[in-house]
């Protein structure tokens, strides 16, 4: 069925083309419809927006709550002597290493 | 469409919208949607799915409105956006109906009439059914070399594919399809 095929498929096509469509927009009412969705959208996006800034000091507090204790928790004094004085010693090395001293 | 006081009435139009003026992109869609209408219309199962395509390609060009440089007329930037809505339509229907059988395709067909008494509505009603087993880009290809008539450089254009790669689908699409009028001639 190759070059029959081929035919055939041609002549189906053919025919397809000439089939009448219903592909006219409607009368009325398309444009305020598109204009309704987008305004729908634009709605939504912008209660997105409101409701991001309400909730900006919330998110501030939360993040000065967690530098604040974060700070704290670095500057608690340990009670292992030995950890103390070696930690110490290689945070001495490491600065010698990138310093190059 | 396409003469150059349509082109400077389309832009100032863009502009108005741009800055917010909602009746300015009622007017872009009064003046184009015929043309959108006719894309998704090859593509749709029926006026309710073809509608809501048009819709989407509307909202999609309102969106990207911004992203639009004037380069080429608004018309063939609307009508690009047009084929990528129904090109994600046929994947979506894909994906809800998943593959159709072969056996499936040929069985709806294998009642068609003898090819001299063929009508154009049953012509076309037997090719849908046999591009039900294409892959949504094969369907495309297909649909817009062989029933809108475009050339192999348009369709590259609106589907953002190379030339190449239209010509590879196209005879992929083609292979298949007469691989499923084979098949339901068998029967």
């Amino acid at each position: 069925m190759n070059d029959e095929g081929e035919r055939v498929l041609d002549r189906l096509f053919a025919l397809a083309r000439q089939a009448g469509r219903d592909s006219l927009p409607p009368d009325g009412g398309f444009e305020a419809r598109v204009l309704a969705r987008i305004r729908d959208e634009r709605e939504r996006k912008d209660a997105w927006a409101v409701w991001a800034w309400r909730l900006a000091p919330l998110f501030l507090v939360i993040a000065l709550f967690l530098g604040a204790w974060d700070y704290a928790a670095l500057n608690v004094p340990t009670a292992d002597l030995h950890s103390a004085i070696t930690g110490g010693g290689e945070q001495e090395q490491f600065a010698r290493l990138w310093t190059g001293e | 469409m396409g003469a150059p006081d349509d082109v400077q009435a389309d832009e100032r139009l863009i502009q108005e919208a741009l800055s917010g003026a909602d009746d300015a992109f009622a007017d872009l869609v009064r003046r184009h949607k015929r043309r959108v209408f006719a894309i998704a219309g090859r593509f749709a199962r029926d006026r309710s799915e073809m509608e809501d395509l048009c819709q989407e390609t509307f909202v999609r060009a309102y969106r990207g409105l911004g992203k639009y440089r004037g380069d080429a007329p608004f018309e063939h930037w609307l009508s690009r956006i047009a084929v990528h809505t129904c090109y994600d339509a046929l994947r979506k229907r894909r994906r809800e109906e998943g593959d159709v059988p072969l056996d499936t395709v040929a069985f709806s067909l294998a009642a068609r009439p003898h090819e001299e008494e063929l009508s154009p509505e049953r012509a076309r009603s037997i090719l849908s059914s046999a591009m039900a087993g294409l892959s949504p880009k094969e369907r495309l290809v297909v649909t817009l070399l062989e029933l809108e008539e475009k050339s192999v450089r348009e369709v590259a254009a609106l589907t953002g594919w190379s030339e190449a790669n239209v010509k590879v689908r196209a005879h992929r699409a083609r292979k298949a399809l007469k691989r499923i009028l084979e098949a339901c001639d068998e029967r």
